[in-house]
């Protein structure tokens, strides 16, 4: 019978073990980023998705905390939502990302033109007035 | 020299401090703050760790025995409990070839009868107590009572001594405040999974090799070198002087030197493989022996602080303390294992914000402490080697922190002998978790680049870079701990000596490609039968082995062809044999082959020196023929003496070989060297002869008188390259 410091050194066992270990991080992967995934899709426009879906993603992001790592998925999300017409949504989203980095003009920027598509003229104006200033 | 490595102990010491303030200041990240802080104090961890080793490092010493004086009286102790009687049997006896006059002790707290025996039979002393208190420390000192040696010389039970080990280091004792001298621990059975050899570069490293042949010497210069346990040689009236070997904790080694250090002894390191060892045999046993190390070094801030404790002068605290720290090792270590993979699985960045201004600090950073160590460690600090050795061991040094903080540690023998590398899946627990995570994080960086659901490519990329680093480090663990080693049940010495066989048709000559008392691995030019019985007669330096060996098996994988014909390779087994005959050819193998491996392999040269020499080289290999190494049967006449030897290395203007007495340069000798084609005769001229262990082992260099006659034929020895170099030449 084969010890478990054969089975260490034996390839077949090491090739199939690796495809499991692999295959199980995968299928992980695969439900922890449904989300994310998806919306890459959308921004990409290799998939569409009716307007149900597109808005049960922005609630669940909304009602999350953007963060570092997930960051990406708010902005693709906000992009989707300016072209499929949504830019109330979509300036929401912008206004939590700049609210998280205050110091990113960057975002200030998206957000301020997402308020002014949004007609939201009063307050768009107060951001751009906002980065000019800190532009000097 | 010594300012170049100052210089760059203290340039690299500067850069970590800048790296280290930086990250301070710019760099911890508060969205991850506890995993950010926990990797801050691993690279703090690592500073201070390699301030301490370049302390040690700031002028190593290179000391050369002073003349022994004759008329000392020397006692030699073998402390042993339960090794095997017949590795104690290789020890005792090399310790009684030693040339100046001693008594030998066997000191059995196993109580075993055949030591007893065994002693008797040898002619040494046997000594064993009623208890077994304070362990190896209380055995040594129950022996101090019943001998009177001025001197004592230790040795492990497994350590096998060379004939000049007390005339190499009892001259320090001239100096009457030399407490001890110290000689580096070496191990023999290269085989074993603590050794990487490279016989093409001709190279070896082991995990010890830094610190006995580098730091020592190092701490040396500060009078802080510590007796480590065995191949030393002890004063009895230090140890009086300190009430005997300590016994406050498991490492009676490292206590008795700050003990004598205390009362204002000195140490000496001599710094010359004058004895050897085996390492631990499995990856068990070896943490079984880390452990201990660990734990008793690690108790030593509980019972006697170097720090505080009074009568070290400040570099001795220092450097006692750089040994304690050096086992704190473990904690560090992990989290350098562990966090490339916990960031990319998790998005927790240790270092934030991680951008350009950060990055090319740290690219610089690193390749200055890259490059540092290496200068500074001379030659010895292989960064890749020493990783995957801090990975098989982090985990059992957080377990020897553990250990010391909640209980007092207990004594426990290191299993000696031949054995497989892992036999305990266990021990491999904390290496295989860090390969799955390694794994796993890999995986991960993948997916997430394929699905798209990150554009942190520089982050990634880096992360997965150190996770990829880690988790190889992690395999290479499992792969060379979990190889089958050691089918043999003794270790074979890796050496060539000429060997004389006769079956029942034919004779020949051979050479051997390793050896020991129960066989050899016999190359030879014929093939030879298997399972008959063959006469043969083993040139064993100055001795001549007549025995009988029986052709166990052919090995296919070490036959080679070569442009002079075949070359066979058989497993060949002594037959009926005597005790003193495996006796000599034992001390042949410590003695003359032992330090001929050492030579080749065991010789460092600094990085700068490497530069110097290659520089040199490179103009000297483009004057002369070129060498090639090749073992085959010699034999040089010289006054009517024959002797029959193995060359080296032979070119088309000489060959080089060793010889158990020393020629002088000038002499004309007439040489025969057997190959597989044909028997080539030639006359040469010594040219030089190097010492390689003193009065019983030389390495001659000759050059043939007549050039152009045997430069033709020993031509077609070195094959190609000068023949088809001529070739060219006509034809252009």
């Amino acid at each position: 019978m084969m010890n478990a410091t054969a089975l260490l050194r034996n390839r077949w066992f090491l090739t199939g073990f690796l495809l499991c270990y692999v295959g199980l991080l995968w299928v992980l992967f695969l439900d922890i980023y449904k989300p994310d995934i998806l919306i890459y899709k959308l921004y990409r426009g290799e998939q569409q998705a009716d307007q149900q879906t597109i808005m049960q993603l922005y609630q669940d992001l909304m009602s999350a905390e953007p963060t570092e790592r997930n960051m990406i998925s708010y902005i693709r999300l906000a992009e989707v939502l300016a072209r499929q017409g949504r830019p109330s949504e979509a300036s929401n989203m912008w206004n939590l990302l700049a609210a998280m980095e205050p110091k990113n003009s960057g975002l200030r920027l998206r957000l301020a033109m997402a308020l002014h598509n949004a007609g939201k003229y009063a307050e768009a104006d107060d951001h751009f007035a906002k980065l000019l200033k800190e532009s000097g | 020299m010594h300012m170049f490595y100052k210089a760059v102990i203290i340039a690299v010491l500067g850069v970590y401090l800048y790296y280290l303030v930086y990250r301070a200041l710019y760099t911890i990240n508060p969205d991850a703050l506890t995993f950010s802080l926990v990797y801050y104090y691993a690279e703090l961890h690592g500073f201070v760790a390699m301030a301490l080793y370049f302390f040690q490092l700031w002028n190593p010493t290179k000391r050369k025995s002073p003349p022994v004086p004759q008329g000392l009286s020397v006692d030699v102790y073998i402390p042993t409990y339960d090794e095997n009687p017949s590795l104690l049997r290789k020890t005792v006896l090399s310790c009684m070839c030693m040339k100046y006059p001693h008594k030998v002790y066997i000191l059995d707290d196993g109580h075993r009868p055949e030591l007893a025996e065994m002693a008797k039979e040898l002619g040494c002393f046997y000594i064993a107590r009623d208890d077994r208190r304070h362990a190896k420390a209380g055995n040594m000192n129950h022996a101090l009572a019943h001998t009177d040696g001025d001197f004592i010389a230790t040795f492990d039970a497994d350590y096998v001594p060379q004939p000049d080990f007390l005339e190499k280091t009892l001259g320090y004792f001239a100096d009457e405040k030399v407490a001890f001298v110290q000689t580096p621990h070496n191990y023999y059975n290269t085989d074993s999974f603590q050794f990487w050899v490279n016989p093409e570069k001709k190279d070896k490293w082991n995990e010890q090799d830094v610190f006995y042949r580098l730091m020592m010497p190092g701490r040396d210069y500060w009078n802080a070198s510590f007796f480590a346990g065995t191949s030393a040689v002890i004063r009895r009236k230090a140890l009086d002087s300190i009430g005997g070997f300590a016994t406050d904790t498991i490492t009676e080694d490292l206590q008795t030197s700050m003990h004598l250090y205390k009362k204002g002894w000195k140490g000496v390191y001599h710094n010359e493989i004058l004895s050897s060892g085996l390492a631990a045999k499995d990856l068990k046993s070896y943490h079984i022996q880390k452990l201990r190390w660990a734990e008793g070094n690690i108790s030593l801030l509980k019972t006697e602080n170097p720090l505080w404790i009074k009568g070290l002068t400040i570099p001795q605290r220092i450097c006692f303390f750089a040994t304690v720290f050096g086992w704190f090792i473990g904690f560090p270590q992990m989290i350098y294992f562990v966090t490339p993979a916990i960031m990319v699985l998790t998005g927790w960045y240790p270092i934030a914000p991680f951008d350009w201004p950060f990055i090319w600090r740290y690219l610089i950073f690193l390749s200055v402490i890259i490059l540092g160590f290496k200068i500074v460690s001379r030659g010895h600090g292989k960064i890749r080697f020493d990783q995957i050795y801090n990975m098989m061991n982090f985990f059992v040094l957080i377990r020897a922190v553990g250990r010391t903080a909640l209980k007092k540690a207990v004594y426990v023998v290191t299993p000696k002998g031949q054995g497989e590398a892992v036999k305990d899946i266990r021990a491999l627990v904390p290496n295989l978790a860090v390969a799955l995570l390694c794994i796993a994080g890999a995986t991960w960086v993948a997916l997430k680049l394929y699905y798209g659901v990150s554009e942190e490519v520089l982050g990634l990329g880096i992360g997965v870079f150190w996770v990829s680093m880690n988790g190889l480090l992690a395999i290479a663990v499992i792969h060379k701990t979990t190889a089958p080693y050691h089918k043999r049940k003794d270790f074979r010495f890796v050496g060539a000596t000429p060997i004389q066989y006769k079956t029942a048709t034919e004779e020949g000559i051979g050479v051997s490609r390793d050896l020991n008392e129960y066989g050899v691995s016999l190359v030879t030019f014929a093939p030879l039968p298997i399972g008959e019985s063959l006469s043969l007669s083993l040139h064993l330096g100055p001795r001549v082995l007549q025995c009988k060996g029986t052709v166990l098996y052919y090995d296919p994988n070490h036959t080679q062809s070569t442009a002079l014909g075949k070359l066979f390779n058989y497993g060949v087994r002594f037959e009926n044999i005597t005790q003193d005959e495996r006796d000599m050819i034992s001390q042949f193998c410590f003695n003359q082959v032992l330090p001929e491996f050492l030579q080749k392999f065991d010789h460092k040269e600094s990085f700068m020196m490497r530069l110097v020499f290659w520089y040199y080289n490179r103009r000297r290999i483009q004057k002369r023929a070129p060498r090639k190494e090749m073992a085959f049967p010699l034999q040089v006449q010289n006054n009517g003496k024959a002797l029959y030897t193995v060359t080296h290395d032979v070119s088309a203007s000489g060959l080089s070989f060793t010889s158990h007495f020393c020629f002088n340069a000038g002499d004309q000798v007439g040489i025969e060297i057997y190959t597989p084609r044909e028997t080539i005769q030639a006359d040469a001229e010594i040219r030089y002869c190097h010492e390689i262990a003193s009065d019983r082992l030389h390495y001659i260099g000759a050059r043939f008188v007549d050039q152009a006659r045997a430069g033709e034929a020993f031509a077609r020895l070195t094959e190609k390259p000068a023949i088809v170099k001529l070739a060219r030449q006509k034809v252009a």
